[in-house]
């Protein structure tokens, strides 16, 4: 996939083999103002980002509000991208947690739910549940993080990038990375202590 | 680092920060990982044990993917954006690119769209209301524009007035 310019369409009409595009080329191009261009961008990378937001908020709402704002950013200031210094996906992952970030800073501090740190006084609190609130257990203790700690899991985990992309991501080295990957899933593992234990048990 | 050169230690260490995918470890480190479980029972049974976060991970589902209606929205942010975003963050006066984006962003939500309505409406009223009670000109329709043109930018007030109303 070459970078050689091509001329940009402005309103869009020249999009035709612009999917194939590398997203350095496609980001170029947006800086020139082609809105397929833009619009390709948005096709390719709307879901994985709106999923790392969704996850960074933990509020679907809020999400799209952020990664509406990063595309917004990604419109204006396509030329603020610098292709040697980072892959766009790293560059606009960190577009899209900055704007969460500004987010949870405005968001007042909202009181905690009652009992929202209680024991589980079940034997087998997980076994308990209905399978679909197995999900919702996982997740409140994820959430319960410390917000790098989760970062980082998101980031690794779920999101499935290279300790060396999310530590940039996170404006670390990757020992950082590491130390915050180990300590949160040592969090959850005395978290989720019982259910751990029964599911090894029965593994 | 080769195929036969990664110790048990490093090995737990691996498990510890990123779990027992082995998609999910080093590249680098990924073979000599590889090979260590194939020789090493410790090994074996570390990564047996590490795989337990992960299924518990795992039990927490995707988030769901955008809908046709949220990714037309974000595809049509350059032609409701235009070019004065564009124009602002190209040398524009400070501050401004984020004062568009703010204005461009709250036409998207459908609340900011229904309150800018709901201004409008509100403002146009105002007016008339204005015009059929005085027709004086001087320095009180002055004001009086000033009001209208307050009303535009915070739409926020007008809600206010309706919830008393």
């Amino acid at each position: 996939m070459g970078d050689t310019p091509k001329k940009p369409g402005k309103t869009g009409r020249a999009s035709f083999g612009l999917s194939a595009e590398s997203d350095r080329v496609l980001v170029r191009q947006v800086a020139e103002g082609n809105e397929a261009a833009y619009a390709v961008l948005v096709t390719r990378h709307t879901n994985r980002h709106l999923a790392f937001a969704e996850r960074v908020l933990a509020d679907r709402a809020e999400a799209e509000d952020a990664v509406q704002e990063a595309f917004l950013k990604l419109w204006s200031r396509a030329n603020s991208f610098d292709p040697a210094a980072a892959k766009f996906t790293t560059w606009f992952y960190r577009v899209v947690l900055n704007q969460c970030l500004d987010r949870k800073r405005k968001k007042r501090p909202e009181s905690l739910p009652e009992g929202f740190d209680g024991v589980d006084e079940r034997e087998d609190p997980l076994g308990a549940y209905e399978e679909g609130e197995i999900a919702s257990y996982v997740k409140r203790k994820l959430d319960q993080l410390p917000e790098r700690q989760r970062y980082a899991i998101t980031l690794c985990y779920y999101e499935g990038l290279s300790n060396k992309e999310a530590a940039e991501i996170l404006g670390l080295g990757v020992k950082a990375l590491e130390s915050l990957l180990t300590r949160g899933r040592k969090r959850l593992k005395k978290a989720m202590n019982n259910q751990i234990r029964n599911y090894l048990d029965k593994s | 680092m080769t195929r036969s050169t990664m110790k048990i230690e490093r090995f737990r260490a691996i498990l510890d920060s990123y779990g027992a995918r082995s998609d999910a470890w080093p590249e680098a480190e990924r073979d000599a990982a590889t090979a260590l479980i194939e020789t090493s029972a410790d090994a074996k049974n570390l990564l047996e044990a590490g795989g337990a976060l992960d299924h518990m991970l795992d039990r927490v589902p995707a988030p769901q993917p955008a809908d046709d209606a949220y990714l037309r929205r974000l595809a049509e942010i350059p032609a409701i954006s235009g070019h004065q975003t564009r124009r602002a963050a190209r040398g524009g006066r400070a501050g401004s690119d984020d004062h568009g984006q703010a204005a461009v962003l709250s036409w998207f939500r459908p609340t900011g769209f229904a309150v800018q309505l709901t201004g409008l409406a509100a403002a146009g009223i105002l007016g008339l209301m204005l015009g059929f009670s005085n027709f004086s000109t001087g320095p009180e329709s002055i004001e009086r524009i000033d009001a209208s043109a307050y009303l535009f930018e915070n739409p926020s007030i007008v809600a206010d007035i309706e919830l008393v109303d």
